[in-house]
């Protein structure tokens, strides 16, 4: 096995029934190329919260939770920070997991498209924070461009996968309104997508 | 109830589902745990432990372990539980649409008059191989799914899962022919539950 680490600053045991099917354990990666204002996790860039695991250290953490997942039909949610970032170890990762937990990754999917290509073949299914589809919103909001957002959804639908993709699209107070949501889920529809989780950010 | 109350509360009907399709000795109870409940407490662990080692047992003596997709509606009876545990008890009892059916989540299960052993004789005294069968099975095993109504009686008999129709249709004959059982109680109220149950057929 390549010997790769990643680092972890959560895990997460037995959430039912938040991140997919059945019980599911959430891992959270460090690191996010994004600046959310409303940034629910702000310590994934704090280091001193990480723990920098291979995925065999990884597997032995989770592994607690192993007949629950085979017999509810769950699994694995990666989140973070920016999950994808971290595709090598996830593609390690799957390698020496059971092949029935099922894997989910909570992700902004703004990251080169190198991530989402090794991540399309080894993924049951995909929670894209979308934010807004607006370029200037989504760049007010996120401090970052919008560009690798479109270009990744493209490839996403371009495989058909649009059935395996959750878009959550959140109403961001001071940064778009219910009717821009909308907009952004008519778009969204438009390249073939069909399941939105379209809610409303609240300032904790 | 609490979330952590509930996602302990699923994980017992997992771990019940999984025992009874192995045919491992386990029983619901209430767990000794003082506090706020995060989901699982060491009874709760030390029970999962005690199914994983039973279940290795029975692989390193060859037979056949029921586990991936067992409990593939722990999801959708999550939300099901949680409102039928605010609801008040009448409201319960009188309904009779099958989304009401409490998944195990009762103070007190349904039981079999005269127990598990008398279950399991009575079971052995009426269960016939399928004749056609008896060339091609030797050991297989059927699961069923089905209510116990709040007067005992048994409605809605599902097949989980079988090897073969003769075998489904035999089994379900078999528990249409069973008295009355003793319903399982909410509150010291009887209250519909649904049951699962393992049925083996052995070619003697």
């Amino acid at each position: 096995m390549i010997d790769i680490q990643a680092p972890i600053f959560g895990i997460s045991r037995l959430r039912i029934p938040i991140d997919g099917e059945g019980v599911t354990t959430l891992v959270t990666f460090s690191h996010c190329p994004l600046k959310c204002i409303y940034c629910l996790n702000p310590q994934c860039e704090e280091e001193q919260y990480a723990q920098h695991l291979t995925p065999q250290e990884l597997l032995d953490k989770v592994m607690v939770d192993n007949l629950y997942f085979l017999a509810t039909g769950g699994g694995i949610c990666f989140g973070g920070g920016e999950p994808c970032l971290q595709s090598r170890f996830i593609e390690e990762f799957r390698k020496i997991i059971d092949p029935n937990w099922k894997l989910t990754i909570e992700t902004s999917i703004s990251v080169p498209e190198e991530h989402i290509l090794r991540l399309i073949p080894i993924m049951d299914q995909w929670i894209i924070d979308v934010k807004d589809m607006h370029p200037d919103i989504y760049l007010n909001y996120t401090k970052r461009p919008i560009d690798p957002l479109l270009h990744n959804l493209q490839i996403l639908a371009d495989q058909g996968l649009q059935d395996r993709c959750t878009l959550r699209i959140p109403l961001i107070p001071e940064y778009n309104t219910p009717e821009l949501q909308t907009e952004s889920q008519k778009i969204l529809e438009e390249k073939g997508f069909k399941h939105f989780d379209v809610f409303k950010y609240k300032r904790l | 109830m609490k979330y952590g109350k509930k996602v302990c509360q699923s994980l017992k009907v997992v771990r019940k589902q999984i025992a009874d399709a192995n045919e491992i000795p386990y029983e619901i109870t209430e767990c000794p745990h003082q506090g706020d409940c995060p989901g699982t407490c060491p009874k709760c662990e030390s029970e999962l432990r005690y199914i994983e080692n039973q279940l290795n047992i029975r692989r390193a003596v060859g037979k056949a372990i029921s586990l991936v997709g067992l409990s593939l509606s722990i999801s959708s009876a999550f939300a099901t539980n949680g409102e039928a545990m605010t609801i008040p008890q009448d409201s319960i009892t009188n309904q009779t649409d099958k989304e009401d059916v409490l998944m195990g989540i009762v103070e007190q299960q349904p039981a079999f008059r005269g127990g598990e052993t008398a279950l399991m004789e009575f079971i052995k005294n009426n269960l016939r191989f399928p004749e056609e069968l008896q060339e091609t099975y030797r050991q297989e095993r059927v699961i069923l799914s089905f209510n116990i109504e709040k007067d005992g009686s048994i409605t809605d008999i599902e097949v989980m899962r079988s090897p073969h129709d003769a075998m489904s249709n035999e089994a379900i004959r078999v528990v249409k022919l069973m008295p009355k059982w003793q319903p399982g109680k909410l509150r010291g109220k009887a209250t519909r539950t649904k049951y699962v149950l393992p049925i083996s057929f052995r070619l003697k």
